[in-house]
């Protein structure tokens, strides 16, 4: 009878290399990147604070004077009804940050099925989806969700989903696009070897895989979201007043804007801003994890 | 260039196209006309003269037979119908008239956007690393994060109101002038073409970039070609390759912010007839304005792949 | 002997790379006489394709030439405006490349690329495309009347390569500099590149400098070499006699490596051992003594520059083959392992 000796060896196993380490030391050397980050963490705060406090009720007509410039007592100026911009601006963030993040959601939770299940099984299926997909990029976007928010009417809800429904596409084209490349590589093969389910295939192997460009995708559909509940907002069928929507308050300093241009500006200001802090981080996250960068 | 397969396949997609636009304009038309609520239906008009009014629109036949008319309408003599709120009023030489205007803008727009775009991309390409090169990227970034109107309101602050250039808030245009006027033309186009121009800009330095470092760009300069004529005629035009690429989106994105700038500066174009109508319950011009930009949608897709094959003899349909 | 018409003295160019300065041609210097077939040979990195390139001027960024001259028609061509530079690119010394496919332009027609290179040289379109016609079928390309009009694409790997050599010949030049033009193609099709080229060598008079790893097409092209070696020339001679006694023990390694079809079944492939040398940190002394099997002590410290070991024959070294086969009994060596016939073996200093 044997006895098994333990014997402890201590083994120096270097740093873990793997692709999500690498594109997290390279984002953070992102300067952009980090900057809009710290931005978007504010925002968030800033949407939060909302729910709870603003400085001024944000429907309280008249507690200024109507198109009074940024003062003291109001931080921002008022617009065309009294309002106070500031307590506007920030509700409104609410506004943008939950378009911009809900439509993402829904497009991943249509998006990368559709795409994993055309790109992996090809055939009819592949077919059919492809159809579709070039059907709906066929039709003007803004056109269809303008006539479906008419139709069933502006509330949030509604915009998420005319958002969705036009712009799903791009996820699916990607995934879909990733499924087709990926399940060309040796780890498929082996998967599908040793009999893993198709369930198993398409979201334990295939779609972790894929997970950087649909990361990148969704973080760059943000701000694509937001511009696009703003464009809806300033054209009269986005979100009703009372709530302010940044698009809807940009839309009402137009008409001011020969002499209260601050009502127009800063809600302007607000979206560029986070616009522009999505793209950045989008961008940074794009870099990061492509690697072939040689940053 | 345009050999016999080509132009195969130029029939095939105007097929495809008009099959696309009749489907489009199907589903909209149908799915407006189960609203409920009542375009025709105001404090006015009511009783017999209603009922006339019903009559005269054909909306008192069932669904089907005013769907048959309108395809047939569609098909056969290119008739939209008639506008639900201003009678008489035939839609399609209006919508004729308003896609000249927006075609006008959103044409400047193009190009403006992709001439600036690729000037700057080549720009900052040739000026790799420098102080140029680095400023464009970042603002490009700004460039396309910033709404149309956005740039719109911006230009209006500083030209309109600092430098009490343009004229005011809202446009006059010229209507039965052949084209508008470019003094006035210029500020929309730019608004609405500028967040492409910043893709386009990035787009061109990357695809310059790798060009540059090609071979037969080697193979150029040891031939003892001049260095312009290394840029233009062999570098620019494999870069412009993937520029094109984007076109489609482009355009489709041009179309969309066109919406939004005629409503802003009231030029009389498709997409501002297309707000009108939604928020006048206009529903039959809603359907024509929609098909007319189904029609442009496929046929701006339609160019953009014939534009590939003038550029890259290795593609053929 | 007529005077030559390239004259190559301490060519110096250097890379700057993130990981510090290369030198990537050390202070070469050859000739090259009118009508001649001259072969530059070495491995990866040894320096053939920059020198090539340095001589029209042609190194990528990062890259410099930082030292040397260049003498071409009694003028240097380091001295000369960028202006005057280009004119002499494809007129008198025309370059060609290794691979056909990449280097010509994939959205223009083969007539023009080839027009374009004599266009920019004065002569009008129209002489230019007649002219064109004339070489393709010179170099042998098949129904050239429509071929012109093709794209790269529409080409076979060999002919694209003769399209480039028609490109290349063009304008008549003096010199052809020829990198690697057969690397890229199929066996058979290096034979009709190469032997088209000696035939064009020999009907016009053009000065060929081929630049390959391959010492057979050397043999079958070339009347005199030059063996190059982490960016210096270890050896110059006439083909003949340089492959018949190589006389620099790298040369002589090389020669050996090639397999031989008469060779008996059992025996092993004899290749160079070690590693390329690494250009960032050269070796001490002579470049290649790391790897030589016939070093001595003063391999390890000093340089040895090119010096008459035979007639015609130069060669940097302070062994020589002859002395390893007198002394060493070089060509009895079955083990040629680094030191292996002089027994000299001294640890690298750091």
């Amino acid at each position: 009878m044997a006895t098994a000796v333990a014997i402890r060896v201590e083994l120096e196993l270097p740093a873990q290399a793997s692709l999500w380490s690498d594109a997290w030391r390279r984002l953070r050397r992102n300067r952009f990147a980090l900057i809009s980050t710290i931005y978007l963490v504010l925002l968030v705060a800033v949407a939060l604070v909302s729910t709870v406090w603003t400085p001024y009720r944000m429907s309280a007509i008249g507690v200024a004077q109507t198109y009074a410039p940024p003062s003291a007592a109001h931080l921002l100026g008022a617009d065309s009804l009294g309002r106070d911009i500031l307590s506007r601006l920030m509700v409104g963030s609410q506004v943008s940050l939950i378009v911009g993040v809900g439509t993402q959601i829904l497009v991943l939770a249509v998006g990368v099925p559709i795409g994993l299940l055309a790109g992996y099984y090809r055939g009819w299926l592949d077919n059919v989806v492809t159809f579709v997909i070039n059907v709906f990029y066929g039709i003007p976007d803004i056109l269809v969700a303008m006539i479906m928010v008419f139709l069933l009417g502006p509330s949030l809800t509604n915009i998420i989903i005319a958002i969705v429904a036009t712009r799903w596409m791009d996820m699916a084209r990607l995934v879909r696009g990733q499924a087709l490349s990926l399940r060309e590589r040796e780890f498929v093969e082996a998967g599908r070897a040793s009999g893993a389910r198709p369930f198993k295939m398409l979201f334990g192997h295939i779609m972790p895989n894929a997970l950087g460009p649909i990361i990148v995708q969704a973080t760059l559909g943000i701000p694509a979201a937001i511009l696009f509940e703003a464009f809806l907002s300033f054209l009269g069928v986005g979100v009703q007043p009372p709530t302010p929507s940044w698009g809807s308050m940009a839309n009402e300093g137009v008409l001011a804007i020969q002499y209260a241009p601050h009502i127009v500006l800063f809600p302007s200001i607000a979206l560029s801003l986070t616009l522009m802090a999505f793209n950045f981080l989008g961008d940074g996250l794009r870099d990061a994890l492509d690697p072939r960068s040689r940053r | 260039m345009f050999t016999r397969g080509t132009l195969i396949y130029i029939a095939q997609r105007i097929v495809l196209i008009g099959f696309t636009v009749l489907v489009v304009s199907s589903v909209v038309f149908l799915g407006i006309h189960r609203l409920p609520g009542d375009a025709l239906f105001s404090e006015r008009v009511r009783g017999t003269a209603y009922l006339v009014l019903l009559h005269h629109y054909g909306l008192d036949q069932p669904l089907y037979v005013q769907y048959w008319n309108f395809l047939v309408g569609v098909v056969t003599r290119g008739d939209l119908g008639e506008s639900l709120v201003n009678r008489g009023l035939k839609i399609t030489p209006l919508v004729v008239r308003e896609l000249g205007v927006s075609a006008e803008v959103g044409g400047l727009a193009l190009v403006f956007t992709i001439g600036l775009g690729m000037v700057l991309g080549v720009f900052a390409a040739v000026r790799q690393n420098t102080w140029l090169d680095y400023l464009l990227t970042t603002t490009s970034v700004i460039g396309y994060s910033m709404p149309n109107f956005v740039i719109a309101a911006f230009l209006i602050i500083v030209f309109g109101v600092w430098l009490g250039n343009v004229t005011g808030g809202t446009f006059y245009y010229q209507l039965g002038a052949w084209h508008g006027d470019i003094g006035q033309l210029w500020l929309p186009a730019f608004a609405l073409g500028f967040p492409y121009a910043s893709i386009v800009a990035r787009l061109t330095r990357a695809s310059m970039l790798e060009v540059i470092r090609q071979d037969y760009i080697r193979t150029a300069r040891a031939k003892g070609l001049r260095e312009s004529v290394i840029l233009v005629r062999h570098s620019l035009r494999n870069a412009l390759i993937p520029v094109i690429t984007i076109l489609a989106p482009l355009i489709i994105g041009i179309i969309t912010g066109s919406v939004v700038i005629e409503n802003f500066f009231g030029i009389p174009g498709l997409g501002k007839e297309f707000a009108q109508s939604i928020l006048n319950r206009d529903y039959a011009i809603v359907i024509g304005v929609f098909t007319m930009y189904a029609a442009l949608v496929g046929a701006a897709n339609l160019l953009v792949d014939l534009a590939y094959v003038v550029i890259d003899p290795r593609i053929r349909y | 002997m007529p005077a030559p018409i390239l004259q190559v003295r301490n060519l110096r160019t250097q890379f700057s790379t993130q990981d510090g300065l290369v030198t990537a041609v050390d202070g070469v210097s050859f000739d090259l006489y009118p009508g001649e077939t001259l072969g530059i040979v070495g491995e990866s990195g040894s320096g053939k394709s920059v020198t090539a390139l340095s001589i029209l001027r042609l190194v990528p960024e990062p890259g410099r030439i930082v030292g040397g001259q260049i003498m071409f028609r009694n003028d240097d061509l380091m001295n000369m405006s960028d202006e005057d530079v280009r004119e002499i690119r494809g007129r008198d010394i025309a370059m060609i490349f290794q691979d056909p496919q990449s280097s010509l332009n994939p959205v223009l027609r083969i007539g023009f690329q080839i027009d374009e290179a004599m266009v920019a040289h004065g002569k009008s379109r129209t002489e230019a495309k007649a002219r064109t016609l004339e070489l393709l079928k010179r170099v042998r390309i098949p129904a050239a009347e429509t071929r012109i009009k093709d794209f790269p694409h529409q080409l076979s790997g060999g002919m694209r390569q003769r399209a480039m050599i028609a490109m290349g010949l063009s304008n008549a030049p003096q010199i052809l500099i020829a990198d690697e033009p057969t690397t890229a193609l199929d066996v058979t099709v290096q034979a009709q590149i190469l032997e088209l080229l000696g035939d064009l060598n020999r009907e016009l008079g053009t000065a060929i400098i081929m630049i390959t790893h391959n010492m057979g097409v050397v043999a079958g092209l070339c009347s005199r070499v030059i063996v190059m070696y982490a960016g210096q020339i270890v050896e110059q001679g006439p083909v003949d006699q340089i492959f018949e006694k190589p006389q620099h023990p790298y040369t002589w390694s090389l020669l050996r490596s090639i397999p031989r079809v008469d060779a008996l079944r059992h025996e092993r492939l004899r290749s160079i051992e070690g590693i390329a040398p690494d250009l960032l940190h050269p070796p001490k002394g002579c470049r290649f003594h790391p790897r030589c099997p016939f070093r001595i002590e003063k391999c390890y410290t000093d340089e040895p520059t090119l010096k008459e070991v035979a007639p015609d024959d130069l060669a940097a070294c302070w062994v020589t083959m002859d002395r390893a086969r007198r002394e060493m009994g070089a060509d009895d060596l079955v083990d040629i392992r680094p030191g292996a016939g002089s027994g000299v073996h001294k640890a690298q200093e750091a």
